[in-house]
């Protein structure tokens, strides 16, 4: 009879503050129900299935807690943080003052998003990135299965390992290659701007974990990821539609963890109007990318091909066959990863500046080539979700656009501390 | 108009027997690589005509079939997330879970080593990467290699709540498969250690250390006093029906729960 006393006086107290605290006590109750367990009060099973009715309790309060709408089924909010400091200084051969130092430190990326899961294999992605105020992505998902996902409006195209296949927040050199800068970044007239980021339709899938892969894509010729830019209608320059596609494999062999696994993958766009020198005078662009990375803890391997074919991109009368490459080992050891990065840019006569291919590094003129070595290393605090990365940067430019001799030369530290969240 | 019907309605008799008759059961490399293809086959002996479907492929694996309706019963070594809950809520889904054995996750290393015991908050720096040296837990110099099941593994996150206060494992380490490549890589690397369910730790190569001087094995899981015991689920959605029903009875009834013991496990009476 005490005993029995005491079971509903113990019921009645864990009733009492469920009812009263609602789904808030819910996510703490579990040391209570572990005590109910231990005084004999309830069995493991009815312990589970209180956990259980709790857990689901919760779970719609914050659901309509803050979901935008009743028929949000997942939200998740992520961000990043990345704050870099450079100190780069520039010397060109023969002049008699060079390019003021770049000594600084700035905010590299501050984005904060959302995804929500809307149900049938609908969803939305929204990214924002506060440093350079710019869409990161902002798109309209519906996943049928793994072989086939749609994205409508902004994101990457599939092309390049470090400018669409990477995260910002898994370089490991901190920047991106000159090649890469070269080939996706924004057309200033050396640079070719044929990647990243484009308003369209994207169609993408693969078989699993490993296999083949493959996406495809039709957007706007221009990439633009300013708001205004982004929300624009365009104009004669850029009304016709751009092409991509890309193929891939991912391979692996021996066990999960333990094994080597590869990828290897190809990918071309086709990019009207957005040739010549100046962009809108009707020249087309053709760009093509081919990457592989091999990796068996605890090496990995990267390497990055690029080529373009740009109509009138070097005056009206000629054309221009511009090339680059990276070639990145890496190693780790405990939380420290260990980096060297090798890449090269020929813009066969169209011209490339420092500052093109090297972030933040001060112009030493247009050349016709660029290489640029990177050495550097990244102590992981927390994982890849808090690291800082530290790397000394040595690049080089030579030759005019019309073969004369002439040389410009970068050299400097670059460091970076992230928070991915 | 009368064949029609007849061979309709013997067409759907078929379906019905063949659907009742085939249990997909997906989920939980613990119990699925030995305990339950073990119970199938000894309830199949006693239920001719039955047939199953088994794929261990972590606790995530199992709970996601019940929410999209790809299996019967969902085998997980961690209670479903409140995520998970949402989810199947949102698809008209009731996660209900039956506890059919208890486990211990015992931490092992090698044969050779010289650790017999340690503290959880030794487990603890050891599996975050804090310590990264045998010598700074009273063993032989020589660098720690730390293994773990991968990310849809429920041990892998039952082991974090339960030992790593639910921290992050060291980025050095190095996600396997399952419990047997874990035992595999241990009883290979002197400097090896990882964590595995009770039913392998007496595994050639390897040895469970105790902590703070209790030994994984079945009295400590079920006085818990070991740190790292939990239960083990069926998950279905609400009460199971038909042959799902009858299967998860055969688990429990005393004939299951001696499969449960012999494969390792602790019974859950």
């Amino acid at each position: 009879m005490r005993k029995a006393y005491k079971t509903i006086r113990w019921l009645v107290v864990f009733g009492g503050l469920i009812s009263i605290a609602g789904p808030a006590f819910a996510q703490d109750s579990g040391p209570l129900i572990q005590l109910l367990v231990r005084k004999g009060l309830v069995t493991d099973q009815e312990a589970e299935e209180l956990r259980a009715e709790l857990a689901r309790d919760l779970s719609a309060g914050v659901v309509s807690t803050i979901a935008g709408s009743s028929g949000t089924l997942g939200l998740r909010i992520n961000g990043r943080a990345q704050v870099q400091y450079a100190d780069l200084s520039t010397d060109v051969s023969g002049a008699a003052a060079d390019p003021v130092t770049t000594r600084h430190a700035f905010l590299r990326r501050i984005y904060l998003g959302a995804r929500a899961e809307l149900g049938a294999g609908w969803g939305g992605t929204i990214n924002y990135d506060f440093a350079g105020s710019t869409f990161d992505a902002a798109h309209v998902t519906w996943r049928r299965n793994d072989a086939l996902t749609l994205d409508i409006g902004l994101r990457k195209v599939p092309v390049g390992l470090e400018e669409w296949y990477t995260s910002s927040s898994s370089l490991k050199a901190i920047e991106r290659s000159p090649a890469t800068r070269y080939f996706v970044e924004s057309n200033n007239g050396r640079r070719l701007g044929a990647g990243s980021y484009r308003i369209g339709l994207y169609a993408g899938g693969r078989t699993g974990t490993t296999g083949p892969f493959y996406n495809v894509a039709i957007t706007n010729p221009e990439r633009d990821e300013s708001s205004t830019g982004a929300a624009g209608i365009g104009g004669a320059s850029n009304n016709h539609q751009s092409y991509w596609g890309n193929v891939g494999y991912i391979g692996r062999v021996g066990e999960l963890g333990t094994g080597l696994t590869y990828t290897v993958s190809a990918s071309a766009g086709i990019l009207p109007d957005q040739g010549g020198k100046v962009l809108g005078a009707g020249d087309d662009l053709t760009v093509f990318n081919a990457f592989a990375q091999v990796s068996k803890a605890p090496f990995d391997f990267q390497a990055e091909l690029f080529s373009a074919d740009v109509e009138r991109g070097v005056s009206a009368t000629r054309d221009a066959q511009p090339f680059g490459f990276s070639l990145q080992p890496s190693v780790t050891f405990g939380q420290f990863e260990y980096v060297v990065r090798y890449s090269m840019v020929d813009s066969d006569g169209r011209g490339i500046n420092l500052s093109d291919g090297i972030r933040s590094a001060p112009s030493g003129g247009t050349m016709n080539e660029l290489s640029e070595w990177f050495g550097g290393v990244s102590y992981f605090f927390r994982g890849n979700n808090v690291k800082l990365q530290l790397g000394y940067v040595r690049g080089e430019t030579r030759d005019t656009v019309t073969g004369a001799s002439a040389k410009a030369t970068t050299s400097g530290i670059r460091s970076q501390m992230q928070a991915n969240f | 108009m009368k064949r029609t019907i007849a061979f309709l309605f013997i067409a759907a008799l078929a379906a019905t027997t063949a659907s009742a008759q085939r249990l997909v059961i997906k989920g939980s490399d613990t119990l699925g690589a030995r305990l339950v293809p073990l119970l199938a086959e000894q309830y199949r002996a006693r239920n001719s005509g039955v047939t199953f479907e088994i794929a261990a492929e972590g606790s995530t694996t199992g709970i996601s079939a019940i929410i999209d309706g790809t299996a019967q019963i969902g085998m997980s070594s961690r209670r479903a997330r409140t995520t998970e809950h949402s989810a199947a809520g949102a698809k008209g889904v009731v996660l209900r879970p039956t506890i059919v054995a208890y486990d211990g996750i015992g931490v092992i290393v090698n044969a050779g080593s010289g650790i017999t015991n340690l503290t959880p908050r030794q487990v603890e720096q050891i599996f975050t990467g804090d310590i990264t040296d045998w010598s700074a837990v009273g063993g032989n110099p020589g660098r720690i290699s730390i293994y773990t099941r991968n990310t849809s593994s429920g041990t892998y996150a039952d082991f974090a709540e339960l030992a790593m206060n639910r921290r992050d494992y060291a980025a050095s380490s190095q996600k396997m498969a399952g419990n047997e490549q874990i035992v595999a890589e241990v009883a290979r690397n002197p400097n090896g250690i990882g964590y595995v369910g009770l039913a392998y730790i007496t595994s050639p190569g390897i040895k469970a250390a105790s902590i703070s001087g209790v030994q994984p094995n079945k009295a400590a899981v079920l006085d818990k006093t070991y740190p790292y015991a939990r239960p083990t689920f069926y998950y279905t959605n609400g009460p199971a029906t038909g042959e799902a029903e009858r299967f998860i009875e055969f688990t429990l009834s005393d004939e299951g729960q001696a499969v449960v013991e012999q494969v390792g496990f602790v019974g859950i009476r």
